[in-house]
């Protein structure tokens, strides 16, 4: 009986548990490049539950089945689907369409990004707005000269019509899971993955990748995890209560 | 478990962000020059939570688990794209077309750019911007040359009460490695910082810096359509992370209902 109990706290944590990762992904509606997380449940080793031997049974330690003893959250998947691409405008606005990523440096080695709201810095290299400078496929930032700048498609970029340099697009393949690193950039989860360059990966210029949150998912995500959370809760209270009455009324003198 | 509180106030304080900015876009979508600015936001490094997992044998075993925590919203993206061309028929009125800027000097000596204005004269002769700060290096007209005209290479010309044009001076073009680094203090005047880097000298015509063209008013180039859908998918996710919000609310208040009286 007692048991329950915990299994039903299991449920409450585990909701909530998900729910962090579902305001995660609210609050990155409008984060451009951002990849929404997925979560999905996994139950504790289901454990035996066995009888002890009743007065009258002639075997002790009945077999009564299985039992789950506890919900637990697994890690977060990302999820990598396409983002609606969104004209800017703005020159430096650069959105990849397919699988690849732009490669960028930052302090900690390399990484990996689809936030493509590029600017500049002082030396007119462009860089990612958390000043990560964007690299060419030698691994070179590129820095623009005086003049107009087109991207094409494939990654080349041009500045008054003569090519400067070529934007560095790779891909993993799924069995290099990534991990999110923070500043809307990504990294192999085992570091000796490396990647190949993306040959099925399009560069457009003047837009952005917007966030890939499901709106309506998230929000019945939600309905889901807070009805779940009563449920789990309403278990305990049932539990507590039959706990109650066990404790309060089984003893009680007749009279 | 009060993680997702907070991570819902970062979602909703980076939405009051681009709120913020796209409001102040729209006040200055008349003002000529004006650039269009974006939120960015940036999602927070995940932090690790601790917590028993199953390792498959049976017992149970204490994992890291990442947990993604919100977002925040980086420095504004400021769009440095060429506005519109509004023929104004005046030849003092005057924009760059490309990324030249013209050199003005401030109250204080401080040196300022613009992307152009219409140019006047001033009481003491020196050909100003229409917020009054004088053109740098100083242009001052001579008696009797009551208008002047700008040509393509920034020449300025005087012109005498009988129509005898003659030179008088130039406007200094500057170019930067990074205009979208240049900091806006007070209408359509920019100055360097550490992000867009020093001045670069150059001349009319040469790339990055593009020809003076005068009878015309560089627009803002802040379109309205734009900003609308700004302001409504910011409106929305608003709305999406205070519904997260009362959701985690009531699922406290659940927890903390666990012992019923």
């Amino acid at each position: 009986m007692i048991r329950g109990l915990y299994t039903a706290a299991s449920g409450m944590l585990s909701a909530m548990r998900r729910m962090e990762l579902v305001t995660n992904n609210l609050a990155n509606a409008q984060t451009v490049g951002f990849k929404q997380d997925r979560s999905a449940l996994s139950t504790f080793d289901e454990v035996m539950i066995l009888q002890d031997g009743t007065p009258a049974a002639t075997t002790r330690n009945q077999e009564l089945g299985q039992l789950g003893m506890a919900a637990v959250a697994e890690e977060p998947m990302i999820d990598f689907t396409q983002g609606a691409i969104q004209e800017t405008s703005r020159d430096f606005d650069l959105a990849l369409e397919g699988p690849g990523f732009f490669t960028v440096q930052t302090p900690d080695g390399v990484r990996y990004t689809r936030d493509g709201g590029f600017t500049r810095d002082a030396l007119g290299r462009m860089t990612t707005t958390e000043g990560h400078l964007l690299l060419d496929t030698a691994g070179n930032p590129i820095t623009i000269p005086a003049g107009k700048m087109q991207v094409n498609e494939d990654g080349t970029v041009r500045v008054e019509d003569q090519p400067i340099a070529q934007i560095n697009v790779v891909e993993f393949t799924l069995d290099q899971p990534l991990r999110k690193v923070g500043a809307n950039e990504f990294a192999p989860r085992n570091d000796g993955d490396q990647p190949r360059a993306s040959a099925g990966t399009a560069v457009h210029q003047s837009s952005i990748e917007i966030s890939n949150l499901d709106m309506a998912g998230a929000q019945t995500t939600m309905l889901e995890l807070q009805r779940a959370y009563q449920a789990s809760q309403r278990l305990i209270q049932y539990q507590d209560e039959m706990v109650g009455r066990a404790v309060n009324e089984i003893a009680r003198p007749i009279g | 478990m009060w993680t997702s509180l907070r991570t819902a106030v970062t979602g909703l304080m980076a939405q009051q962000r681009a709120l913020d900015i796209s409001a102040d876009n729209l006040t200055k979508m008349q003002v000529p020059g004006s650039k269009s600015q974006r939120a960015s936001f940036i999602e927070l490094a995940p932090e690790l939570r601790y917590m028993g997992v199953p390792d498959g044998e049976g017992n149970v075993d204490i994992d890291a688990r990442e947990t993604g925590i919100g977002v925040r919203a980086s420095s504004a993206v400021r769009n440095m794209g060429q506005g519109s061309f509004l023929p104004t028929g005046e030849p003092t009125d005057v924009a760059v077309d490309g990324d030249g800027f013209i050199e003005v000097s401030m109250p204080g000596g401080q040196i300022g750019y613009t992307h152009g204005g219409s140019l006047r004269i001033d009481g003491l002769r020196r050909v100003v911007t229409s917020n009054g700060l004088a053109i740098s290096p100083g242009i001052t007209l001579p008696d009797g040359m009551p208008s002047f005209e700008i040509k393509q290479d920034g020449t300025v010309v005087g012109i005498t009460t009988d129509g005898t044009r003659q030179d008088v001076g130039q406007l200094r073009l500057v170019r930067f490695a990074n205009p979208e680094g240049l900091q806006q203090i007070g209408q359509n005047v920019l100055v360097p910082t550490v992000a867009s880097g020093a001045p670069i000298a150059g001349a009319a015509g040469q790339p990055g810096v593009g020809t003076v063209v005068s009878g015309i008013i560089e627009s803002s180039n802040i379109d309205p359509r734009e900003e609308y859908l700004r302001v409504v998918q910011a409106q929305r996710a608003y709305e999406l992370n205070v519904r997260a919000l009362k959701t985690v609310d009531e699922m406290l208040q659940d927890a903390s209902n666990l012992r019923r009286s």
